[in-house]
C-alpha cells in the first residue's frame, strides 16, 4: 500500500481531516479498502497500547463492524457516498488544488532525526586511525611498539605514551576534515553533472542559449 | 626400414596437423563466444538503461555499504505528457528523499534546511549515472558480459558482468529483469572479487501508469539550485596528477576552500565516464591530516609529496588511488 494512503489512514485516526467532505471520501475510501482497513486496525492497536487502553480479548477491528452498520444504515444518509471513478477529476478546479497543496505539505513533513549526507554517515564509522601502510617505516621502531594490536590501547609495562598519539580533539578534528572531503568529492561530482547537463542542453537546443548562458555565468 | 621411416612420419605430420587443426577451431570458439557475450551485454545494458527511464513502477529495495543497511522506496513513471517522474526515499534514519521531475532533481533532508536542487535528468544518488546512458560511451575502457541467468527477486533475471579493460577499477555485477529490462541486483566490487556496495530489490511493481504516489508531486515546493561557491579561482600550486588510469578526463580544476572549511586547495575532477575521481593538493602545514588510506565504496588516500597534502577520493581500487597521488607532477604547460 501507499505512503500516501497509510497518511490518510492516520489522518483519520487522528481526526485530522477538518473538511466534511474531505472526511465522508476518505473514509469511504478506507472503508473499500482491505489493506487500509488492515493498516488502521494496526494503528488504533498502537494509540492504545500507547495510552495504555488496550485490552486483550477486545474486538480491536471495528472497521467491519462499521461496514456492516452502514450496510444497514438506510439510504438517505446523505454523508456517505458510493465511490465512483472519477470522483476526484468531477471535483472543482480549486478544491483539486487545495488537496495537492495539502498533499505536498504532508509530503514535506519532518519524519524525524538529523540529516546527514548519506555518503558522510558512512565516514563516520570508520576510523581516522587506520595505519598507512608504508613499507619504508615497518622495520624501524620494533622497540617502541608498545601497542600490537592496531594501536587501540596502550598495553605495556612501562606504559610509554608514545608522542605521536593523536589527542581526542585532533582526532575529531582529522574526522571532520575527513568527512569535508568526502562531502566536496560528492557536491562537486553533482556540480560537474549539473554543469555537462547543461552545456548538453546548450548543444542541443540552439533556440535558447541566452538564459543558459547567463545561468552559467552566475555558477562562475 | 625406410616404409617404416615415412609411416613414422607421416605419423607424425598427421597427428602435428590435427592437433593444429583441434586448436585453432576451439580458440576461435572461444574468441566467439567472448565476442557474443559482448554483443548480449551490450544488448541487455542498453535495454536497462532505456527501462531505468521509461517504466512505470514502484519498488523497494536494500542498499548495503559494508555492515551499514539502507532500506529504500524507489518510485518512477511517465505523465501523459512524458513527464518523468522519480522518487527515492531512505527509509532508515535521516528523513532523506530524493525527488526528480524531468531535469529537475530535488534532495530533501529533514528536519535541517540544507536541502537543495539540481539541474538533472538523471537522479544522481542511486546507481552510476551511466546507467542511465547506453553503454557505447563507456565501450573503450570498459566490456560488459552477459551470463547466465538467476533468480532474483522472483524474476528471471539476465546477468551482466561490467568490467574495466585494464582491471583498475571496480566491477559491477547486474541481474537485469528478462521480462522487463529492470535492474533487480547490483553488486560493485573490487577487481579482487570483494563486495563492497549491493543494492538488492526487495519488491518490483510494474505498472500500466504513473504510480499514484507520484502524481501529485508537481505542486512540491522546490528546494534553491545548488551553485558552486563564488570563491574560486583557477588551480594554482603549479602541480598536477601526472597519472590517470587510461579514459580519466578532467572535468574541471580549480582552487576553493574544501567545503566547510579554510583549508585552501587546488581540485582536479577526473571521469571516464562511469567511475568519477577528485584530487585535492594543500599545503602540509595548513591541512595538518596525517598519512592515511582506506578502501571502500569511495576509497580514500591521504599522502605527503614535497611538502604538499595529496589526497584522493573516489570509487577506485585503493591501489589506483595511490598510484594517483604518487604521480603529482610539476605542470608544464599552463592550463586556462
Amino acid at each position: 500500500m501507499s505512503d500516501r494512503r497509510l497518511e490518510k489512514t492516520s489522518a483519520l485516526l487522528d481526526n485530522q481531516i477538518a473538511d466534511q467532505q474531505q472526511l465522508a471520501s476518505e473514509l469511504e475510501a478506507l472503508l473499500a479498502d482491505e489493506e487500509a482497513c488492515q493498516s488502521w486496525q494496526r494503528y488504533a492497536l498502537i494509540g492504545q497500547v500507547m495510552r495504555g487502553e488496550a485490552e486483550l480479548n477486545q474486538p480491536l477491528d471495528i472497521s467491519a463492524q462499521i461496514r456492516n452498520r452502514l450496510a444497514a444504515e438506510p439510504a438517505t444518509t446523505g454523508n456517505v457516498v458510493k465511490p465512483k471513478f472519477g470522483q476526484r477529476s468531477a471535483r472543482p478546479a480549486a478544491n483539486a488544488g487545495g488537496t495537492l497543496v495539502n498533499a505536498a505539505s504532508r509530503w514535506l513533513k519532518p519524519a524525524g532525526s538529523i540529516a546527514i549526507a548519506a555518503s558522510v554517515a558512512v565516514v563516520a564509522v570508520l576510523s581516522v586511525q587506520q595505519p598507512f601502510v608504508d613499507q619504508g617505516n615497518e622495520a624501524v621502531e620494533p622497540a617502541l611498539v608498545t601497542t600490537p594490536f592496531g594501536g587501540r590501547n596502550p598495553v605495556s609495562y612501562n606504559t610509554v605514551i608514545e608522542d605521536n598519539n593523536p589527542s581526542q580533539a585532533e582526532l575529531a578534528q582529522q574526522r571532520k576534515l575527513l568527512q569535508a572531503y568526502m562531502r566536496d568529492h560528492q557536491q562537486q561530482l553533482q556540480l560537474s553533472l549539473q554543469e555537462r547537463q547543461s552545456e548538453a542542453r546548450v548543444e542541443s537546443s540552439p533556440t535558447a542559449p541566452v538564459e543558459q548562458q547567463a545561468d552559467s555565468n552566475d555558477n562562475n | 626400414m625406410t616404409t617404416i621411416k615415412w609411416f613414422i612420419l607421416t605419423l607424425v605430420w598427421l597427428f602435428a596437423g590435427s592437433n593444429v587443426l583441434a586448436q585453432e577451431p576451439a580458440e576461435q570458439a572461444t574468441s566467439d563466444s567472448v565476442e557474443r557475450a559482448e554483443n548480449a551485454g551490450m544488448i541487455w545494458f542498453d535495454r536497462m538503461s532505456e527501462a531505468l527511464r521509461s517504466l512505470n513502477f514502484e519498488a523497494t529495495l536494500v542498499q548495503t555499504q559494508g555492515d551499514r543497511i539502507q532500506p529504500m522506496l524507489w518510485m518512477h513513471g511517465r505523465h501523459t505528457d512524458d513527464l518523468e517522474v522519480e522518487l527515492l526515499i531512505h527509509l532508515n534514519g535521516a528523513d532523506i528523499r530524493i525527488l526528480r521531475l524531468g531535469d529537475h532533481t530535488s534532495y530533501y533532508f529533514q528536519p535541517t534546511d540544507n536541502s537543495y536542487s539540481l539541474q538533472s535528468d538523471v537522479t544522481y544518488g542511486l546507481l552510476p549515472v551511466a546507467f542511465y546512458e547506453k553503454f557505447e560511451q563507456l565501450q573503450p575502457y570498459y566490456q560488459v558480459l552477459a551470463g547466465r541467468g538467476m533468480r532474483v527477486t522472483g524474476r528471471d533475471t539476465q546477468y551482466l558482468r561490467l568490467v574495466s579493460r585494464d582491471n583498475s577499477r571496480y566491477h559491477y555485477s547486474l541481474w537485469v529483469d528478462r521480462e522487463s529490462g529492470m535492474l533487480m541486483k547490483m553488486q560493485m566490487m573490487t577487481p579482487q572479487g570483494d563486495v563492497l556496495e549491493q543494492i538488492q530489490l526487495t519488491s518490483f511493481q510494474q505498472r500500466a501508469d504513473l504510480p499514484v504516489s507520484l502524481s501529485d508531486l508537481r505542486g512540491v515546493q522546490r528546494p534553491p539550485r545548488l551553485h558552486d561557491s563564488r570563491q574560486v579561482s583557477s588551480a594554482q600550486m603549479g602541480l598536477i596528477p601526472g597519472w590517470m588510469p587510461d579514459g580519466f578526463e578532467l572535468q574541471r580544476s580549480n582552487h576553493r576552500y574544501l567545503y566547510e572549511t579554510q583549508v585552501a586547495a587546488d581540485y582536479f575532477l577526473y571521469s571516464d565516464g562511469l567511475t568519477d575521481v577528485s584530487v585535492y593538493l594543500s599545503e602540509q602545514s595548513e591541512q595538518g591530516l596525517p598519512p592515511l588510506a582506506f578502501e571502500g565504496p569511495e576509497s580514500f588516500i591521504n599522502t605527503v609529496v614535497n611538502g604538499h597534502s595529496v589526497t584522493v577520493v573516489g570509487k577506485l581500487p585503493l591501489e589506483t588511488l595511490r598510484r594517483i597521488a604518487e604521480n603529482i607532477s610539476t605542470r608544464t604547460t599552463p592550463v586556462n
